[in-house]
């Protein structure tokens, strides 16, 4: 089968389908606290009551006709009360653009943390998007904000997501220098100090060399070495075998700590038994143990080297898997 | 009877246009869904667009859930382990497949990235903070009949936000069919 066939099929079924794109829009979605200025690290709420002001721009790019949108939304936005206003079909001409601003206020940190747990994951930000639809497509744009930390830079209660919180002077995490995943991932002259401390048996994976610790950094967790779907239990404890990695480099490169270290003795336990056991609960703990000392400078003397996620990403290889072919 | 020309039609078109990437399931090393499930089968693909001068831009996807407007999940698979290189203009990386069902007018896609990727550039490079809410889009399926895909175009110039050393990735793109 042939060429002209072949052609001939897409021709059809894409004249049929109509041009793919006469619209051509750009967005822009900008947050700021109301009485503070911009940050570049983005907007952080730590005083309440606060208002948060929404700034939104859609943008016809096409270089030569009206753009058209169908629906503008902010769908985590509009529970609270947003509504662009303009109404849709909304035609932008060529060159110009429409704006508009939205408010809302957090009556408190607990209120912040609400918030941010309804946009799918859960952490401390909440990221939305402005969506620009129309025909044969859409556009988005987002933007986050973040809360407080809980006893770092704003008292509140415990978010029920985070069961290593303790309420009072808490620091809960180890103090000193760590790095977390993304750190280890592009910088092997980092990984490779680590791994040259020794071998990890991390029960699901064994991890002898850079390049099986750089595999289980490189892997998603979604699918096995090949390339079956892992089961959401399987897809956990890789992470857990991911994060312990993570801290035990944290360990042997910048200092061992008490917390950290019973942690991760939990979670090679875990690890090496045929029990699942709580390991999101594990994985978070490790997560926060690994994040918390990205702020403090590294040791004296210690080179990391460049970051080179690219070359890093090539020598990637799957650790061994015991029980597995 | 158009529609469901331009169906069958579009099926014949996303082998046609993705045979580099998209292996016919007869000689593929198994089916991506078991030969009972009923519908037509799309595909969800990423590229990176707008690079404003990066030599690598690498992430990954942990998840990929369909489900329909009242939240019935329908048949999905991931397709990719590996990091996707967002720096390739051309290349429209396959990120899964899924399936829809007779009389489904409308899927609601959610795209969950992993935690970390990384960048390199002239001045440097880094790590990718992608621990960010999922991408969320909602398909009419005649559009995704028209060439048996959506492709997400991440804008890399607008969505790739300076954060110390890192950047974090807060989603500016495009769907398009």
């Amino acid at each position: 089968m042939h060429r002209g066939w072949k052609a001939a099929a897409m021709a059809v079924v894409l004249g049929a389908a109509g041009t793919a794109s006469a619209h051509e829009f750009t967005c822009e979605k900008r947050i700021q606290v109301k009485g503070e200025g911009p940050t570049d690290e983005g907007p952080r709420v730590t005083r309440f009551p606060a208002t948060l002001r929404f700034r939104y721009k859609v943008k016809n790019i096409h270089p030569k006709g009206e753009s058209v949108a169908n629906l503008v939304e902010d769908p985590l936005l509009e529970p609270h009360g947003f509504r662009f206003p303009f109404a849709t079909p909304l035609a932008i001409g060529v060159g110009q653009e429409r704006e508009g601003t939205f408010e809302l206020k957090l009556s408190s940190p607990e209120a912040c943390h609400a918030m941010a747990a309804t946009d799918g994951r859960v952490d401390g930000h909440f990221d939305s998007v402005l969506r620009v639809k129309w025909d044969l497509g859409e556009t988005q744009c987002g933007a986050r904000f973040s809360c407080c930390e809980p006893f770092v830079d704003c008292e509140m209660a415990c978010p029920e997501y985070d069961p290593d919180c303790s309420e009072g002077s808490g620091n809960n995490v180890a103090p000193g220098a760590s790095r977390n995943a993304g750190f280890f991932k592009v910088h092997e002259q980092a990984l490779g100090q680590c791994l040259a401390l020794g071998r990890m048996d991390l029960g699901m994976a064994k991890v002898e060399s850079l390049e099986q610790a750089l595999g289980l950094l490189w892997a998603s967790p979604g699918l096995d070495r090949h390339g079956g779907v892992r089961s959401e239990a399987d897809a956990r404890r890789f992470e857990l075998a991911r994060e312990a990695l993570v801290t035990v480099c944290n360990e042997r490169l910048f200092g061992m700590d008490a917390k950290r270290g019973h942690a991760l003795d939990e979670a090679l336990r875990t690890l090496r038994s045929s029990r699942n056991g709580d390991t999101e609960r594990l994985v978070t703990e490790l997560r926060r143990h690994n994040d918390a000392g990205l702020r403090e400078p590294l040791p004296q003397g210690f080179d990391a080297g460049r970051a080179t996620p690219a070359h890093a990403a090539s020598l990637a290889v799957n650790p061994t898997e015991p029980g597995r072919p | 009877m158009k529609k469901l020309m331009l169906s069958a039609l579009g099926a014949a078109v996303l082998c046609l246009a993705g045979c580099g990437e998209a292996r016919p399931e007869a000689t593929g090393p198994r089916p991506d869904f078991p030969e009972d499930v009923q519908g037509q089968r799309f595909e969800l693909r990423l590229k990176g667009v707008n690079n404003p001068g990066y030599t690598s831009a690498l992430v990954q996807v942990r998840r990929v859930t369909v489900t329909t407007s009242d939240g019935q999940a329908l048949p999905s698979r991931l397709k990719t382990r590996q990091a996707l290189e967002l720096t390739h203009p051309e290349h429209s990386h396959l990120v899964g497949r899924f399936v829809v069902p007779e009389g489904v007018e409308k899927v609601s896609v959610e795209v969950e990235l992993d935690d970390f990727g990384g960048y390199e550039g002239a001045s440097g490079g880094g790590v990718i903070d992608t621990r960010v809410a999922p991408l969320r889009f909602e398909a009419p399926v005649t559009y995704l009949a028209e060439r048996g895909h959506a492709v997400v175009h991440l804008d890399l110039g607008q969505s790739l936000q300076a954060q110390g050393e890192a950047k974090l990735l807060l989603p500016s793109l495009d769907v398009r069919y």
